[in-house]
């Protein structure tokens, strides 16, 4: 079973990922405590028999693992979700795609720890690049919010398969959730000229979309 | 605290550029495909995941392609993650955490050496005398 929430959302997102959907948008909201995620994609979608059934911990999608009868992933979402009395949904249709989102209260006894959001954001976008679909993530927490894109990214730091590139996206991603924290404890220049060996100014002035 | 924006982080890679053409790449390529299933992730895959990015990104291996799959059906010995290196066999490695992520990355990706203890697809006979060198 997954540790944490953010484990939930990378395993919504690989399910996406996995149907070889083009695009995929992901959105991660939290306010106050409480937490809610959706993730959609623009693939083949399911047919309502298929829908129900991908939430038989024995079943998997024909071809994503040739002989093998289970699939636990969504199962163990919505069973962690439900344990934390939050909801879960899963909404899909041939052709239209699938979107499938929870949300919970980070507050209850039985939630998981919310978990490194800028980590599962940064394996999420590697994720993409390897199987070449577009993505793009929404974040927001309270009133503060940015908005990462794959394509976006790739063409500032390269191939989001390159080690290299992967670090300072997630420098890039740590420092947008810290800006959402309020966080003014980190010093981003010292951050960021430790990562690029060399000293001086880093660029253009912020946005507040982190564009 | 300063918001980073995406024209700074093209400004960073440009001087990460400059960095990386002092260094000694070898000029090999290569792959680390990292398995990221739910028994993956469950098992803390994405520990792996960051340890890997981390440490190619110190080592300055730009030729080492970092990916990752679903389920390589070895839920038993997750986080697995096979190495595909030129003039290697290609290897799954199991029970792959963070330090032994680093310890591939130094051994088997910069020496050339299998990290024995971790092996779980057993190479071929003709490399054996490899495993045997890299074996504690």
């Amino acid at each position: 079973m997954h540790g944490t929430v953010s484990d939930f959302l990378v395993e919504l997102a690989q399910n996406a990922f996995e149907a070889g959907a083009p695009a995929v948008v992901v959105d991660v909201i939290e306010r106050g405590r409480g937490i809610e995620v959706c993730v959609a994609d623009d693939g083949p979608g399911m047919d309502e028999a298929t829908r129900r059934r991908a939430l038989d911990p024995f079943f998997s999608a024909p071809g994503k693992h040739p002989g093998r009868r289970v699939g636990l992933g969504l199962p163990f979402v919505e069973q962690a979700v439900a344990q934390a009395g939050g909801t879960f949904d899963l909404a899909s249709a041939p052709g239209a795609g699938t979107s499938v989102g929870f949300a919970l209260d980070g507050a209850h006894i039985d939630a998981p720890p919310a978990g490194d959001w800028a980590g599962a954001i940064v394996s999420m976008l590697a994720m993409a690049a390897g199987a070449g679909t577009a993505l793009r993530v929404h974040r927001m927490r309270d009133e503060r919010s940015y908005a990462v894109a794959s394509d976006e990214l790739a063409e500032a730091v390269g191939p989001l398969t390159d080690a290299g590139a992967l670090a300072l996206v997630r420098m890039f991603v740590e420092n947008q959730e810290s800006a959402l924290a309020g966080d003014g404890g980190t010093d981003d220049m010292d951050l960021a000229t430790r990562h690029a060996g060399a000293a001086g100014d880093a660029g253009a002035a912020p946005r507040e979309d982190g564009r | 605290m300063k918001k980073l924006t995406l024209q700074d982080l093209r400004d960073l890679r440009e001087r990460k550029k400059a960095e990386i053409a002092r260094r000694d790449t070898s000029g090999k390529t290569g792959e680390v495909i990292i398995g990221m299933g739910t028994c993956g992730i469950a098992a803390g895959a994405r520990a792996a995941f960051d340890a890997f990015v981390e440490e190619l990104d110190k080592g300055g291996l730009t030729h080492v392609v970092v990916k990752q799959t679903g389920c390589m059906g070895l839920c038993y010995s997750e986080p697995t993650v096979e190495v595909r290196m030129p003039g290697m066999p290609a290897t799954v490695y199991g029970t792959v955490t963070a330090d032994v992520a680093r310890k591939i990355v130094n051994e088997h990706i910069l020496a050339g050496r299998l990290v024995g203890d971790h092996v779980f697809d057993k190479p071929a006979a003709d490399i054996a005398p490899t495993l045997a060198r890299g074996a504690k």
